[in-house]
């Protein structure tokens, strides 16, 4: 019996993607979750966050290794893994949408066996929770993203489990709706429970998470907690140009000048923003301009970096670990 | 006993709640309902000018009766496959799964909720026949006629559950259900009498639930004997396919949990 309430071990997933063609998704996952801890695993777009929590859920085979929740193996104890766990896949779909809300709810609480008896205090107190006691007869079709994802979150919790996995909870929700979702996640976080979730945004796991790993390709690059993460950037610089036409030649080159951590380029309005880490001793703003003399700078500037700054340098940094 | 009991009970609740459910949500489809409505009467109209021209020597009750089992075919049959494709549609399908429930309990009510509409359909054909085109409404032993008919529907939704096991593994599988339609029409008797198929086929025939319960369902009809033969061999092997499907559809969701099918791509 494991102490952890969550448990990776060297967990693998690769799916066939054409004749002779694989991708792996998660690559050796390893990690450690305490219970009642609140845990954020972040990552960039197809780094394999949603495969790992569709493995925890059991609906889908690792392909090696093994993850555990609770001390059970959600491969060889389905049932109880499954009765234990509760899952919020994010997103538009995933709910019944000619059904009310309250039917989907009545729904899967008799697929979670919650009794007759129980199941209309439950549901009421889950619709008031999540503020659709107003819209329980509604058609889920007619309700807006945040709605529908306030009803997944019902969902999740109807059988009142001990451990809650969410799937990037507030991807797609405007900034206030996602400010009210996640404090519907904080109240998630009962006496013991234990939360994972998956999310895109630093500052939300910031928020939300006492520990947190990032994935890249599969890969933990990173564990620990938010502030250890942010302490990373100490004594550094963000070095930010508006810039026309850079390719990966040059890229290159400024990763290779003394003083700089990381590179990382993305498209604003026809031109491209470089984010540069450098340090702050050594400064390598010359150095980084006499580079890139051939092309045209529109815009220059330096800043503190922030703690997505920190996210940033270490999912585009090269080989780049940290574990504290 | 007293758990056993309780467990009887609180299945029997789900079963009838998802089967409540799943009428809710095929009644608020307006395409679905205009073909409910739509489909008994051209099963109606097809029969009536079809077999009215033709050498056959039935009667028009039985020439209605075989119309109206096509309707029925077509809606039950298929219907427990595209529920399980239109969940995975909805990206319901991995929640589903993933509660602690077994995969035959939540697919066992799109069955049920096929089956109603099969017999709805059934049901229409045969009034539209006796509205528009003089079928006589005398049955020989109406008793026998509507535990025939129930025997009959719920086989074919055990059979269709049976074919959409398959759906839980392979999105494709529409293919395959749609092409055993209608050798099965053929093989139960809808179409042409089982006696004028060759004898290997006939042997095919008499494994299928349903063509059981078209003997049964024709023979009350018209007051032959060996209507309750048939409807006893019809539920036997109902409760086979029930059998069967449990075991398949354990084998494929672990079969789509490897393969990664469960979700929409
Ligand atoms: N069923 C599947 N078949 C084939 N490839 C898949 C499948 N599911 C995921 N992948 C691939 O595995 C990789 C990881 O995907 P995954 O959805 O786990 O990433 P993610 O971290 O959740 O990304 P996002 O932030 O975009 O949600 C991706 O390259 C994806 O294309
Ligand atoms: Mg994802």
């Amino acid at each position: 019996m494991s102490d952890y309430a969550i448990e990776l071990e060297n967990l693998s997933r690769t799916f066939r993607v054409g004749p002779g063609r694989t991708k792996q998704a998660v690559d050796g996952l390893s990690l450690s979750i305490e219970r009642g801890e609140m845990f954020g695993l972040l990552g960039p777009n197809g780094a394999g966050k949603t495969s790992t929590v569709k493995i925890l859920m059991t609906v889908l085979l690792p392909t090696s290794g093994h993850a555990r929740i609770l001390g059970d193996d959600v491969v060889e104890q389905v049932e109880r893994v499954r009765r234990r766990t509760g899952v919020i896949l994010g997103g538009d779909a995933g709910l019944y949408a000619r059904l009310s809300a309250r039917d989907n709810l009545l729904l899967f609480a008799d697929l979670y066996g919650i009794p007759y008896r129980e199941q209309k205090r439950r549901i009421g107190e889950l619709l008031e929770m999540v503020g659709l006691l107003k819209s329980e007869r509604a058609r889920v079709e007619t309700f807006s993203r945040g709605m529908k994802q306030r009803l997944h979150i019902a969902r999740g919790l109807l059988h009142d489990p001990e451990v809650v996995i969410l799937d990037e909870p507030s991807n797609g929700i405007d900034p206030v709706g996602a400010r009210e979702l996640r404090e519907l996640v904080r109240g998630t976080v009962r006496d013991g429970r234990t939360v994972l979730m998956t999310t895109h945004y630093m500052f939300e796991a910031d928020e939300l998470c006492d520990r947190v790993a990032v994935m890249r390709d599969g890969k933990k690059i990173a564990e620990g907690t938010p502030e250890s993460l942010k302490k990373q950037t100490d004594g550094q610089v963000v070095l930010s140009l508006d810039i026309i036409g850079v390719g990966e030649p040059d890229l290159d080159r400024l990763r290779a000048l003394p003083g700089v951590h990381s590179v990382s380029v993305a498209e604003v309005d026809g031109s491209q923003r470089l984010d540069l880490h450098c340090d702050q001793q050594t400064d390598a703003t010359a150095a980084v301009l006499e580079e890139l003399r051939h092309l045209t700078v529109l815009r220059v500037s330096k800043r503190e970096p922030t703690l997505e700054d920190a996210y940033v340098s270490l999912v585009s940094g090269g080989d780049a670990t940290w574990t504290s | 006993m007293d758990v056993l009991i309780r467990r009887v009970v609180s299945t029997a609740l789900v079963l009838s709640r998802g089967w409540l459910l799943e009428l809710r949500q095929l009644m608020r489809s307006r395409l679905y309902l205009v073909t409910a409505v739509i489909l008994p009467l051209v099963f109606a109209s097809l029969a009536h000018y079809m077999f009215a021209g033709s050498q056959r020597t039935e009667g028009p009750l039985v020439i209605a009766l075989s119309a109206g089992l096509m309707g029925m075919w077509s809606t039950t049959l298929m219907g427990s496959g595209s529920a399980i494709n239109r969940l995975r549609f909805m990206q319901v399908l991995e929640p589903l799964v993933a509660c602690p429930t077994p995969t035959f309990l939540f697919s066992l009510p799109f069955a049920l909720a096929t089956a109603s509409m099969g017999l709805y359909s059934l049901g229409a054909t045969l009034a539209w026949s006796a509205l528009f085109f003089g079928m006589p409404l005398e049955l020989a032993s109406p008793v026998l006629f509507v535990v025939a008919v129930v025997v009959t529907v719920v086989s074919l939704s055990m059979l269709g559950l049976l074919l959409a096991s398959a759906f839980i593994l392979y999105p494709t599988a529409q293919a395959l259900a749609n092409f055993f339609e209608y050798p099965i029409w053929m093989l139960s008797g809808v179409l042409v009498p089982v006696s004028s198929l060759p004898s290997s086929v006939r042997y095919a025939a008499d494994l299928l639930a349903p063509s059981w319960g078209v003997k049964a369902i024709m023979r009350s009809a018209t007051g032959e004997s060996g209507t309750f033969s048939a409807v006893l061999i019809c539920s036997l092997l109902s409760v086979l396919y029930a059998a069967i499907t449990l075991i398949l559809l354990r084998r494929f969701e672990w079969l789509a949990r490897s393969s990664g099918t469960l979700a929409l791509q």
